[in-house]
């Protein structure tokens, strides 16, 4: 047994999909589907990343499972509780319990309420304070857990750098206790030694309150780093998960392979990344047909274009390719 | 020796702010050999855009670049140059690819056009020639159906191919060097990887010299031959690419490395700069890195760092180093 051994949260076919409206009449012509059957889980404790290029799908399923876009549908078991099916007031309490960090802590700051406000607005939204003066010790409590002075908690977030406003938006999505946080490349946006801070911040916090974090990211080296367990997803599908040494050392899928192959290194003894998927990524409006990889994958076979690829799995995780079914069998 | 292609010598930008001109770049020095790629590496707000656009003569009012700063490029000084100059220079010899090139194509014109508009600017070709020639350098750059693409519009091409368009028009005039400001930071990963090769096919096939900006120090390994590191507007360590991602020297490189999260880390902490970069009216009289150096001591706060060669070809301006190398 280890730390990591009960589920926290499972998804079954989770669909998000967008309409695409033409016309006078504003007529649904389509559908963008941003995610299209998403099974993740996630245990306790740990830190599943869901990695992508821009356009996979990855942020909205961050979205989905927090229901700030409705599904269209597919479940989310949290602890088996359907969060999907419940109905707004029920889902009152996991907005306490799910939390989100955001990569432009710029935007997702409100301009007019001072940091205290911000991150005191969840501790009041769910009772969680006795008077002001209960808020305000929270709040330097807080601000202390993340390293930030809390003497500086009535000014506004222009007054901070970008590393100190993500600084302010973890203490303001941890001020509720949650277990779970989903964090959409919340470091992407920050020069390299700042995001060092907070990922060993994040790390740190997860140690000491047994956090569970869906570490949303395009940056292999952060995953690599950081990841417990690994979703690859490409235009709407996961292609690929399992436990991130052996994603990184063995990847089946070939669009995982073209991902690790062209991130290029700091190793001065390695240089010369390799291209290996073909072309750019299509657009989620009109996925390709069968395999939504096929167009670009080197090895790619005569159904590929035709057939959907199922879900392979292994002991070690699961492959949506056909050339995963042949070496399983 | 022959001569470098570009010197940049002292070279120092400015801006006003309450309490007269703060240098955003401040006597910075480095050259550029024929056929040579050297990165420019720094955090935002070094100072390395700027330092390229000073030698674009693209400096955005009401900054300015001093008057003590030499730039020569090919045997041209370019500070004494007239606007004429500039002109037939920009875009001719000199080019440069941006990071967003959503912004820096025309919406309106197709874009094949505006590659020809850039031929046709500097070298006086009829229409059917330019656009032959665009339809070549589309085909050269990996732009599929080069003939179809030549008449689409920049929204309906993917990040990577409008990439490709810029490249194209960047090096249509067959430039000396080629300015590549993070080129490939809005791009993904596989696309980036495409991108890369490129720019090392054309490096190779036409010799290009290339100034390559960027804060991503993989990138730098994958396409630099020397590599200068800024902090602050100043100049902190210089040297190739082997000796400066091996062993660096000055303590900022050296943190900044560190930071870099990959496998060998798992499980480690990894290495913190502590603090942020101060304001530029705020930096620090003699070492700009001071306030966050674990190295700093008693002279660091006061005196400009001296400049030590910490190799045949590498050098580092700092104090703790200068200490213990017993000088």
């Amino acid at each position: 047994m280890n730390k990591h051994d009960t589920l926290l949260l499972r998804t079954e076919g989770l669909s998000t999909w967008f309409p695409i409206r033409r016309g006078l009449l504003r007529k649904t012509v389509g559908h963008v589907r941003a995610a299209d059957g998403v099974n993740i889980k996630i245990r306790r404790g740990e830190t599943l990343a869901l990695v992508g290029e821009s356009g996979c799908g990855k942020t909205t399923v961050g979205k989905t499972i927090l229901r700030l876009v409705e599904a269209t549908s597919g479940r989310a078991f949290y602890d088996d509780v359907d969060l999907m099916a419940l109905e707004p007031g029920a889902f009152h309490d996991y907005r306490r319990r799910l939390q989100i960090i955001m990569q432009d802590p710029a935007s997702s700051l409100d301009p007019r309420m001072t940091v205290r406000d911000s991150i005191g607005e969840g501790l009041r939204a769910f009772g969680m304070v006795s008077d002001d003066e209960d808020l305000t010790r929270q709040v330097a409590e807080l601000m202390q857990l993340v390293s930030l002075d809390s003497d500086t908690m009535h000014r506004y977030p222009h007054e901070f750098s970008g590393g100190q406003r993500q600084r302010i938006c973890i203490a303001r999505a941890l001020a509720p206790e949650p277990e779970l946080i989903v964090c959409d490349e919340a470091v992407s946006a920050l020069d390299v030694s700042i995001q060092a801070q907070i990922l060993n911040l994040l790390e740190r916090l997860q140690a000491e309150r047994n956090l569970t974090y869906l570490f949303i990211t395009h940056d292999l080296g952060v995953v690599r780093y950081f990841a417990d367990r690994v979703a690859v997803m490409y235009l709407g599908r996961i292609v690929e998960d399992g436990p991130a040494e052996r994603i990184f050392s063995e990847p089946r899928h070939p669009y995982t392979r073209a991902l690790l192959a062209s991130a290029p290194s700091i190793d001065p003894e390695h240089r010369g990344v390799e291209p290996a998927a073909l072309g750019d990524v299509p657009s989620p409006a009109r996925p390709p047909s069968g395999c939504h990889y096929h167009p670009r994958c080197p090895v790619r076979l005569g159904r590929c274009d035709r057939d959907v690829p199922p879900e392979v799995n292994f002991a070690d995780g699961m492959s949506r390719c056909f050339l995963s079914e042949e070496q399983e069998s | 020796m022959s001569k470098p292609l570009l010197e940049m010598q002292n070279v120092s930008v400015t801006f006003p702010s309450g309490a007269g001109r703060v240098a955003v770049v401040d006597e910075i020095s480095f050259s550029l050999d024929e056929g040579e790629v050297l990165a420019l590496v720094g955090e935002s707000g070094c100072g390395k855009t700027m330092a390229a656009l000073a030698l674009m003569r693209l400096i955005p009012k009401p900054g300015r670049a001093e008057k003590t700063s030499r730039i020569t490029f090919d045997g041209k000084d370019v500070m004494a140059a007239s606007v004429d100059d500039m002109r037939a220079l920009r875009g001719y010899d000199l080019s440069m690819i941006f990071q967003d090139p959503m912004t820096c194509l025309n919406p309106v014109v197709r874009v094949g056009d505006q590659v020809v508009e850039a031929i046709r600017l500097h070298e006086s070709v009829s229409y059917g020639a330019a656009r032959k020639r665009t339809i070549e350098l589309f085909e050269r750059v990996g732009i599929p159906d080069a003939e179809q693409r030549f008449s689409t519009y920049p929204h309906l091409l993917s990040g990577g191919l409008k990439q490709r368009v810029m490249i194209s028009m960047a090096v249509a005039t067959k430039p000396r060097l080629l300015i590549a400001d993070e080129p490939t930071t809005a791009l993904d990963v596989t696309v980036q990887a495409q991108i890369l090769e490129l720019l090392r096919e054309l490096q190779r096939d036409l010799g290009t010299t290339i100034l390559l900006i960027t804060h991503d120090f993989a990138v730098v390994n994958e396409l630099a031959d020397r590599v200068a590191v800024m902090y602050a507007g100043k100049m902190v360590e210089k040297g190739t690419r082997y000796e400066l991602l091996k062993m660096p020297r000055h303590p900022y490189t050296e943190g900044l490395l560190g930071a870099i999260p990959h496998a060998a880390q798992r499980g480690h902490e990894l290495n913190e700069i502590e603090g942020v970069v101060p304001p530029p009216a705020l930096w620090p009289a003699g070492c700009r890195f001071t306030n966050r150096c674990p190295k700093a001591f008693e002279p660091c706060e006061g005196t400009l760092p001296p400049r030590i060669e910490t190799s045949g070809t590498g050098v580092a301006w700092c104090h703790a180093l200068a200490k213990a190398s017993g000088r």
